[in-house]
């Protein structure tokens, strides 16, 4: 392990204590939900992870098909796993506030729709990256992939501003009645900051675990291995 | 206990144990390559 990540493991201990600190010990109950709105902390910064993980797939992606350089596609590759991982983790909390918030698991309103859907078109993204062999083709196809599915980020994002449904309406930037209290605010950024720590950690250790792979095929191949 | 506490708990206990399992996962991971490219390494040297 590098002293960065290891710098890195530091601070990500330390931004986990904070935020549990806050979400448990620091912050009043929310007036209308109470004691269950604490989810709301973890639950949208996995959503931003996963957000911010399918974008920078997206712009690897554009990388590689400009340059062909087999690092961005495994940064590429890297950052749409760990974002697959955060948007399942969106998906599992989200249900587990429905049900005591409002008496359901979910409904299939067009945040949760479009968020599954997003789910799916990585989880594609992901079988096609262990499906193709040949290594060109692969991540040419993966590139395209991550690029056109990038699209449904801003979809998920604008789904329930759009359209009403079940889910909440957004708290930022939301119009006029929406807004967090300042110390709701810290405690979301704090979130905010904790899950991305943790993504920064992820995508270099799953990066550096591409490499590994890679290069034990090219020494078996050098070495007429199969 | 507050209300709905094990709620909360859970989802957050999700979260963490599904990201320090992956991450986790993936050090073991690195370690093993890491030992299969010095494997490789020297099978080829001594040809």
């Amino acid at each position: 392990m590098r002293a960065i990540d290891r710098v890195l493991l530091v601070l990500e201990a330390f931004a986990m204590t904070t935020l549990c600190y806050l979400v448990f010990l620091y912050i009043p109950l929310e007036r209308t939900q109470g004691y269950v709105q604490k989810i709301f902390f973890i639950h949208v910064p996995c959503a931003w992870v996963g957000f911010l993980a399918f974008t920078i797939t997206a712009i690897m992606g554009g990388r590689y098909l400009a340059s062909r350089n087999p690092d961005h596609d495994r940064w590429a590759a890297a950052s749409a796993e760990v974002g697959f991982m955060f948007t399942t983790l969106v998906l599992i909390p989200g249900p587990m506030w429905a049900r005591p918030g409002w008496g359901i698991w979910g409904t299939w309103g067009v945040r949760l729709t479009s968020t599954l859907v997003l789910w799916l078109i990585y989880l594609a993204y992901l079988i096609l990256r262990q499906t193709v062999s040949e290594r060109d083709r692969r991540s040419v196809l993966a590139s395209v992939t991550g690029i056109i599915g990038w699209l449904g980020v801003p979809i998920v994002y604008l789904a329930n501003r759009v359209k009403a449904s079940q889910h909440p309406a957004p708290v930022i930037g939301g119009g006029e009645k929406s807004g967090l209290a300042p110390i709701f605010l810290i405690t979301l950024l704090v979130g905010v900051a904790t899950l991305t720590i943790f993504y920064i950690i992820l995508l270099r250790a799953r990066v550096r675990g591409i490499q590994l792979e890679d290069e034990i095929e090219e020494l078996q191949i050098a070495g007429g291995l199969d | 206990m507050p209300h709905n506490f094990w709620w909360v708990f859970s989802a957050y206990s999700v979260v963490w144990l599904a990201v320090i399992l992956y991450l986790a996962r993936l050090f073991g991971r690195q370690r093993n390559c890491e030992r299969q490219v010095d494997a490789l390494k020297k099978e080829r040297g001594s040809h």
